[in-house]
């Protein structure tokens, strides 16, 4: 889980804070690319002004079980 | 996986109910996993003498890594930093504009007992940090297996799985004409290079 605040212009106010813990390369490399995916959507143009009050901490939750279902995944 | 960067912008949030004062909640179950652009600037040379061992270097690395199809490696054309040290932090901002997820410097040096050293940094251009940095001494004839070696580091890191660049795939290799055909068994590196047969030719009819 990723908790994200926004300024009222749709960027982030402060960097992403990663909520969860874990440890080992797939957890750091899915965190990291959360946290990629987060800092690259910016500006969430999409969120509106008006509703800032709403939208100005926001908890990401990434669950990656059914993210990657329809990917062949490479066995070792 | 490392290939779901960037993918926020094709998600399907599913919006619930919020307490008062408390954050909103975003469930992302479903991600749009695309080739994640990385920047590969050519390895810095210790010495003009290392210049080319440098460049192949590199070169190994963006082709291994474009092969895996979870990498996009971006045109050096489009590159407006030149690394020159790659000690030095990157100015994150020039990579950025070009939409470099990651980013990987390094340097080839000779050392005074006639080995090489290699060194990287792979970079996180958008949170500005450094992921994972190594060095590696060898032997001069030996620059393609580092490269391969490299390649895995960063395939880990940014992928969560390992590598599979420093490896060989043995094959038969098969020449002659189709009543006269010769067999010989062979290895090379998975990208095709460095042949070596381990038998004789043999006819086998």
């Amino acid at each position: 889980m990723i908790r994200i605040r926004f300024k009222r212009d749709g960027t982030l106010a402060t960097g992403p804070q990663v909520i969860t813990s874990g440890n080992g390369p797939v957890f750091n490399a899915m965190r990291d690319s959360a946290v990629r995916a987060v800092l690259v959507g910016q500006p969430y143009t999409m969120l509106r002004p008006e509703h800032y009050e709403t939208w100005q901490e926001i908890d990401f939750v990434f669950d990656s079980s059914k993210m990657y279902s329809d990917i062949p995944v490479r066995r070792q | 996986m490392g290939a779901g960067a960037g993918a926020l912008a094709g998600v399907l949030p599913v919006l619930m109910p919020r307490r008062a004062g408390a954050a909103l909640r975003v469930e992302i179950t479903q991600g749009n996993p695309q080739p994640m652009p990385i920047a590969l600037p050519e390895f810095v040379a210790g010495s003009p003498a290392e210049t080319d061992v440098a460049r192949n270097v590199t070169l190994i690395i963006v082709n291994n890594l474009q092969r895996s199809g979870l990498f996009a490696p971006i045109n050096p054309a489009a590159y407006t930093e030149k690394i020159t040290n790659s000690d030095t932090v990157p100015r994150f901002a020039d990579w950025r504009v070009i939409n470099a997820q990651a980013l990987v410097t390094g340097r080839i040096t000779k050392q005074a007992d006639g080995r090489l050293k290699a060194e990287f940094r792979l970079w996180d251009v958008f949170a500005g940090q450094q992921l994972d940095g190594k060095q590696y001494f060898t032997t001069t004839d030996n620059s393609r297996r580092i490269a391969h070696i490299i390649s895995d580091a960063i395939y880990q890191t940014l992928t969560g799985e390992k590598g599979y660049f420093d490896s060989r795939i043995v094959f038969v290799d098969e020449t002659g004409p189709k009543e006269r055909r010769i067999k010989r068994l062979a290895i090379m590196d998975q990208d095709g290079a460095g042949t070596r047969y381990l038998t004789r030719a043999t006819t086998w009819y």
